[in-house]
């Protein structure tokens, strides 16, 4: 991953900015995720997948209504984040207070 | 004070604990004792704060603290040298009924000067359910004895009628009164060596010592938090028990050298006796904090006063009197220490400095299953099965987590073997393994979890019951962190009688080999028939980065010892390969068209 960042709010996400206006980044190629101040999630690319439907099937429980949720980096595809999730639920926020 | 007789005392007073945990565990005769390690014992100043938090589970550092100081506030001036109180209620200081507390106070010429204080989940409390987890209950009163503070031994002498009171109540008297006296025994010699470390060295120095050890932690803790990045993390936990969908959620917030946990957001309180009260939420927050964020600094109230928590009332994870709390050991609580380990791992990720001191979620759903019935002499047993113990690590930035490989909230949990369980039950193991795809994919894999079958097997009465608790089995608990797959879901299936006969389960290998009716169940009283087996599958670690990064390699390594499936190998971590090995202009053709593919599948947000 790249080593040009300081700031990270997960090893896969860097920022850089001031106070409100923070810019995330994938670590891995330096896009920007979203616009200047915005959660990084809004600059990724969700894929949301139900449990059944994970390779492997030992995340099938029989059940629908529960996701694995990736977030990507909209260049490389890197897998930024991952969620369980039921339907509707707001993604979980993640963020830096910068000086 | 002088360096040299501070660190001398600091070391007595961990040797003190081991030899108090060593003394519980050998004079406890039950499995969820002294070979699950179901323990606690811990250090209090004269005031109840936590000197020297002990190994066990460690979410009842700061509920034992609670616990003395309640007794504190009970008896006042009425405590004396050679007493031992007992302490069991949810809404005073413990967790559940069953983890049951006896603290002792240690008095130096008169003086009380400290506590010591432990606790083992004792075979029965007399709920509506056998085995101290009961389901069924709707509340406290259904969730047998519960006391906020009773006498147990007064100036060295057993109450009697209290002892004969409590083990009236219960199903297996003599297995509660070895487990209370084992708790005795383990006060007792804390008390001596405390006494012997004192008239060593004098009441106010080792006192002066603990002082000291107090703010050296609180100082060392404060310097840490101070060198990680302010900002806030979040996570949720799912439960889903009974037809009963419940959250945690948790936003974690660092600024300077303090943390905040907000359970704000939390579910309300639920029906089911998965709730926990405030000192639990707190209990279960700490779990994860002091082996992640205190591994060399001592855990003492130095350790926790950086810390501040915010539970709702009414909620989930600080109900209210009369909510039942029977599972909150592997309910609510444990959703708890789950959430603050993933977003502790995620502030830890999130610093260069302390990267490799994160971890993905470990083992995060606890299951909990007690057996019950006549054993093969026709004596009533009753006792956990103790697999839960054995776990699975979370994937760290530079390794896989520990296939097995216990529990982060408790440091010395393990597993019985196998015939520890078929000598005290009538059931045989048809096996116990890893369990293949139970961790969670990463460019460092959780650790496996595991899978087992067993079957009654020369019964008296034709079976054995069984209690079943936890957090249900449609939520993967086990988070992965920086884009780690979490931990597959628990999953608990009782297989029927075959149409071959009775003993046709013998010869199976593996889930698939059983020939009946397959019933997912995961919580309340049941009978495991003979005939009928019991399958149980418990959760992986998750796993770190992005799998499509981990070596091919170690991935076909796991397919050829059966820890990873071809098929996830190839659609999770886009690795081609056969018994020569692996195809690396495949694999790279294959990872690069996975990645294409969550691009064209996902959505722009």
């Amino acid at each position: 991953m790249s080593g040009k960042y300081t700031n990270f709010i997960l090893p896969t996400v860097a920022v850089e900015g001031s106070r409100g206006a923070g810019q995330a980044y994938c670590a891995t190629c330096a896009t920007a995720l979203g616009e200047p101040g915005a959660h990084w999630k809004t600059g990724s690319v969700l894929t949301e997948v139900a449990l059944a439907d994970i390779p492997g099937g030992g995340y099938d429980t029989g059940f629908p209504g529960v996701f694995l949720r990736h977030f990507c980096c909209p260049n490389c595809g890197e897998l930024l984040d991952t969620e369980t999730s039921e339907a509707g639920e707001p993604a979980l926020a993640d963020a830096l207070v910068l000086s | 004070m002088d360096p040299m007789t501070f660190s001398i005392i600091r070391h007595r007073l961990f040797r003190i604990i081991d030899e108090a945990v060593i003394t519980l565990k050998h004079v406890s005769g039950t499995a969820i004792t002294n070979e699950g390690h179901d323990l606690m014992v811990s250090l209090y100043r004269a005031d109840g704060t936590l000197l020297m938090g002990g190994v066990g589970f460690l979410h009842h550092l700061t509920s034992a603290a609670e616990a003395c100081k309640a007794v504190i506030r009970r008896f006042k001036t009425d405590i004396h040298e050679g007493d031992v109180f007992l302490l069991n209620d949810p809404y005073t200081a413990a967790l559940h009924t069953s983890d049951v507390y006896l603290v002792s106070p240690i008095h130096h010429a008169g003086k009380l000067v400290a506590w010591s204080a432990c606790f083992v989940h004792v075979s029965d409390i007399g709920a509506m359910n056998p085995g101290g987890f009961s389901p069924d209950s709707r509340d406290i009163y259904t969730e047998g004895f519960s006391s906020p503070g009773i006498r147990l031994v007064s100036r060295g002498e057993i109450q009697q009628d209290v002892l004969d009171t409590i083990l009236n109540m219960v199903r297996s008297p003599e297995m509660v009164s070895l487990d209370l006296r084992s708790m005795i025994a383990c006060n007792n010699v804390a008390r001596e060596r405390m006494g012997a470390l004192i008239a060593k060295y004098g009441a106010d120095l080792v006192d002066e010592a603990g002082a000291t050890l107090i703010e050296q932690s609180e100082r060392q803790f404060r310097a840490r938090l101070a060198e990680l990045p302010d900002g806030s993390w979040q996570s949720r936990q799912y439960i889903d028990v009974n037809g009963e969908t419940a959250c945690v959620r948790l936003t974690m917030t660092k600024t300077g050298d303090e943390l905040l946990f907000d359970f704000s957001g939390s579910d309300p309180q639920s029906r089911n006796a998965i709730n926990c009260t405030k000192w639990a939420s707190l209990g279960g927050l700490f779990a994860p904090l002091f082996p992640l964020l205190c591994h060399d600094i001592t855990w003492n109230e130095g350790a926790i006063r950086p810390v501040k928590m915010i539970a709702p009332e009414g909620t989930i994870v600080n109900c209210i009197r009369p909510a039942p709390v029977s599972v909150a050991t592997v309910g609510a609580i444990q959703s708890v220490n789950n959430a603050a380990c993933a977003t502790i791992g995620k502030m830890l990720s999130a610093s260069e400095k302390y990267r490799d001191e994160a971890s993905a979620v470990w083992h995060a759903n606890h299951f909990a299953i007690f057996m019950f019935g006549r054993n093969r002499k026709g004596q009533y047993a009753i006792d956990i099965l103790t697999e839960t113990f054995a776990g699975a690590g979370g994937a760290r930035s530079f390794g896989d987590g520990v296939d097995i490989g216990g529990e982060m909230p408790n440091p010395i949990s393990r597993m019985a073997n196998v015939e520890t369980a078929e000598s005290a039950f009538p059931i045989l193991y048809l096996f116990r393994r890893r369990a293949k795809d139970s961790g969670g994919p990463g460019e460092y894999r959780g650790g496996t979890g595991g899978e087992m079958a067993f079957v009654p097997h020369r019964s008296l009465d034709g079976g054995m019951g069984f209690v079943i608790s936890g957090k249900g089995a449609r939520h993967p608990m086990s988070d992965g962190l920086a884009g780690g797959y979490p931990g597959v879901p628990n999953r608990y299936i009782r297989v029927g009688k075959a149409d071959t006969g009775a003993a046709a389960h013998l010869t199976a290998r593996s889930l698939d080999d059983t020939a009946g009716e397959r019933q997912p169940i995961s919580w309340g009283m049941s009978a495991l028939n003979d005939g009928e087996a019991l399958y149980l599958r418990w959760n992986g670690g998750g796993g770190y980065g992005d799998p499509l990064r981990r070596d091919p390699a170690r991935v076909q390594q796991d397919v050829e010892t059966g820890q990873v499936s071809d098929e996830a190998a190839r659609d999770i971590y886009g690795v081609i390969g056969d018994a020569s090995g692996v195809n690396l202009a495949a694999t790279e053709a294959r990872r690069k068209e996975l990645r294409k593919t969550r691009l064209s599948n996902g959505v722009r947000k």
